[in-house]
């Protein structure tokens, strides 16, 4: 999931590219959902134009166990 | 004594004194200084013997021996006697003769074995027939193949870690001597003799040290270079071997001061929160020496007062033991402390430095420990315009960290390995810096979405129930999950407690989420109730305290519960 909100974010670059570069440094660290607020986390998701009936199960995903590393 | 008198019965005693004589005409404590020497009586002969037609025998130390003295140990009985004593007690010297000036004055001249058979080869167009059957018989004695004869069935017998092995001379002699293809091969591992380069290395420079093979014995030149070239590490580093046996870490009882440190939480989470896991043991260690000195800063109090009192406080396990970010001023004895239970850990051999165990802070290798074929060391880092305590922080070179190892490769390797990983952390403080900035910029120009506090623990409690996990695997997980889904609520917060399973007889981890509003609400989540995720009244979880169902693990409070109640669990 993480990889196509980098794939995302790179092709957002060229409608406002100062933002996106932005989203795209911090979605560069693996753990970055972790070490971001819910509230930071889900606008970065509605930035990367994630539907709004999909954000919180995206979100749930990204914050999964399965997601998570020490 | 018996053995000195058997030859003393053949000198010319006219030429000579027997040791008797010495002791009667200049007293018995000068004994002890020619017990192995032939004392002339004339001073014209010791003339004669030192300064009349002589050779050279040793260009490099303008060694001279004359060809007289030669000529007279080979024919006259007494001297030859004398020498052949010397040979077959494997003495260094083959001969010495001494002329005494008075009982503190003796000169003397010596004669190696080596400086022996160098003369012989030189004079042997000159000796006569008995002369040459002597020097024949001695040259024989003291060449590799009476060594390799004499030592042909035995083993020696080396301890490496205090394993005991014995390994076959024969194949000790033949790395020595063997020719220089078959010796290459030896040193690429192609040709393998059952044992460990390093440790055939080191049972070698043992053997031949122990045996005192160069003096007894006349070898070629190349045979000596090789072997020099083996003792002093260049062609094989085997310089660790059996190093660092001894820890030094014990108090005036005998008991082991490192085994009683234990790293706070806080310090031991800091050093392990961007490790890579791929690194080696040794890679670690390197790694967690650069975070001590990144996160722990000089005690001015320490360092600029000196009183005894603030040492005996510093020096206190308990206080160690709270070290961490937070409460970061560090003495060297804390710092070293620190780092060698670290070592411990990792199964690492360390020898703390003696005098750092006494008080005393500064000079070199206050702690050294080793790994394979690395040998290190790491000194003091009190004096501040040379301590990597400083150098960590801005990014200077680490000057305190270095290699022992006399061997260059090895050396490179070590310094090499530094740098990597100096360099691997300072990259991940560039991405984090670039992270952290990242977020700050982005949270100047995002539109914020309030998300309720039920949203956000229904999210908890999903997550959590969907994977089942159990112990410390969720709570280190829900730990860090609370923190992403509430880190923008500050009237929330999270205490883990504990809670006995009586049946397994383990503890099991409980979580208090606390929501202060005008009151407090609590959630447990209780991985042994039926309800994982339930709400509690201030009582009930006030009740459950006091009743032993839950312990504190540790010293954090609740927020609303007074302190007095419940118990801490002791484990």
């Amino acid at each position: 999931m993480l990889d196509k909100l980098r794939k995302q974010a790179k092709i957002l670059m060229a409608v406002d590219n100062e933002k996106y570069s932005i989203i795209l440094d911090i979605l560069a660290r693996d753990n970055c959902f972790f070490e971001i607020s819910m509230e930071e986390a889900l606008s970065i998701l509605r930035d990367l134009k994630v539907k709004e009936e999909d954000i919180i199960k995206v979100y749930l995903d990204l914050v999964s166990k399965e997601n998570y590393s020490d | 004594m018996a053995q000195v008198n058997a030859y003393e019965s053949f000198l010319n005693k006219s030429n000579f004194y027997t040791q008797e004589e010495v002791a009667e005409t200049f007293g018995q404590s000068i004994r002890k200084n020619i017990a192995s020497s032939l004392v002339i009586k004339k001073e014209e002969l010791f003339l004669e013997y030192k300064e009349t037609d002589l050779i050279t025998v040793n260009p490099d130390e303008k060694k001279q021996v004359s060809k007289k003295l030669i000529h007279d140990l080979l024919t006259d009985e007494g001297m030859n006697k004398y020498l052949q004593t010397n040979l077959d007690n494997d003495l260094g010297i083959a001969a010495r003769i001494d002329f005494i000036i008075d009982k503190d004055t003796i000169v003397s001249i010596k004669l190696t074995r080596k400086d022996f058979i160098t003369a012989l080869n030189q004079m042997s167009s000159e000796l006569s027939q008995k002369e040459l059957m002597r020097s024949a018989v001695i040259k024989s004695s003291c060449l590799l193949f009476s060594c390799e004869q004499k030592y042909r069935n035995t083993n020696h017998r080396i301890y490496v870690n205090d394993k005991c092995l014995e390994i076959p001379v024969s194949i000790l002699i033949n790395i020595l001597s063997c020719s220089d293809e078959t010796f290459t091969k030896f040193l690429d591992g192609s040709i393998n003799y059952g044992y460990a380069k390093d440790i055939l290395a080191y049972a070698l420079v043992d053997f031949v040290e122990r045996e005192r093979i160069l003096i007894k014995y006349v070898l070629p030149e190349e045979l000596i270079t090789r072997y020099k070239n083996i003792k002093n590490y260049s062609l094989i580093d085997f310089e660790s071997i059996n190093k660092n046996r001894i820890k030094n870490d014990t108090n005036e009882f005998g008991e082991s001061i490192i085994e009683k440190i234990e790293m706070s939480e806080q310090l031991n989470d800091f050093l392990n929160a961007e490790i890579d896991p791929k690194y080696s043991k040794f890679e670690k260690s390197i790694y967690y020496y650069i975070k001590l000195c990144e996160v722990f800063s000089l005690d001015d109090d320490y360092y600029l007062k000196i009183s005894p009192s603030i040492h005996e406080t510093h020096e206190e396990t308990e206080n160690i033991n709270k070290k961490n970010q937070y409460d970061n001023k560090i003495t060297m004895y804390e710092f070293f402390a620190i780092f060698a239970s670290i070592l411990a850990d990792l199964k690492m051999d360390y020898t703390l430095d003696q005098e750092l165990m006494n008080g005393n802070d500064f000079g070199n290798k206050k702690i050294t420990f080793k790994y394979g074929e690395y040998l290190v060391a790491i000194n003091s880092l009190a004096v501040p315009e040379k301590s990597d305590i400083i150098n960590a922080k801005i990014n200077d070179k680490l000057v305190n960290i270095v290699s022992l190892n006399k061997n260059q490769i090895t050396k490179k390797k070590f310094n090499e390995l530094v740098a990597k990983i100096y360099a691997d952390i300072q990259e991940k403080k560039r991405v984090n810096k670039r992270f952290k900035d990242s977020v700050a910029a982005y949270k100047q120009t995002m539109q914020s979405s309030k998300i309720s506090t039920v949203d956000k623990l229904y999210i908890l409690l999903k997550e959590i129930t969907r994977l089942d996990l159990k112990g410390m695997d969720m709570v280190g997980y829900e730990k860090k999950l609370f923190k992403t889904l509430f880190s923008s609520n500050t009237n929330i917060s999270i205490n883990i407690l504990a809670r006995q399973n009586k049946q397994t007889n383990y503890l099991t981890p409980v979580t208090i989420i606390s929501v202060i509003d005008h009151d407090c609400t609590y959630f447990i989540i209780d991985e042994m109730s039926k309800e994982v995720l339930r709400s509690v009244s201030i009582e009930e979880l006030t009740s459950l305290l006091s009743d032993n169902v839950y312990y504190y693990v540790d010293n954090t409070e609740i927020p609303g519960i007074s302190k007095y109640v419940g118990d801490k669990i002791v484990r």
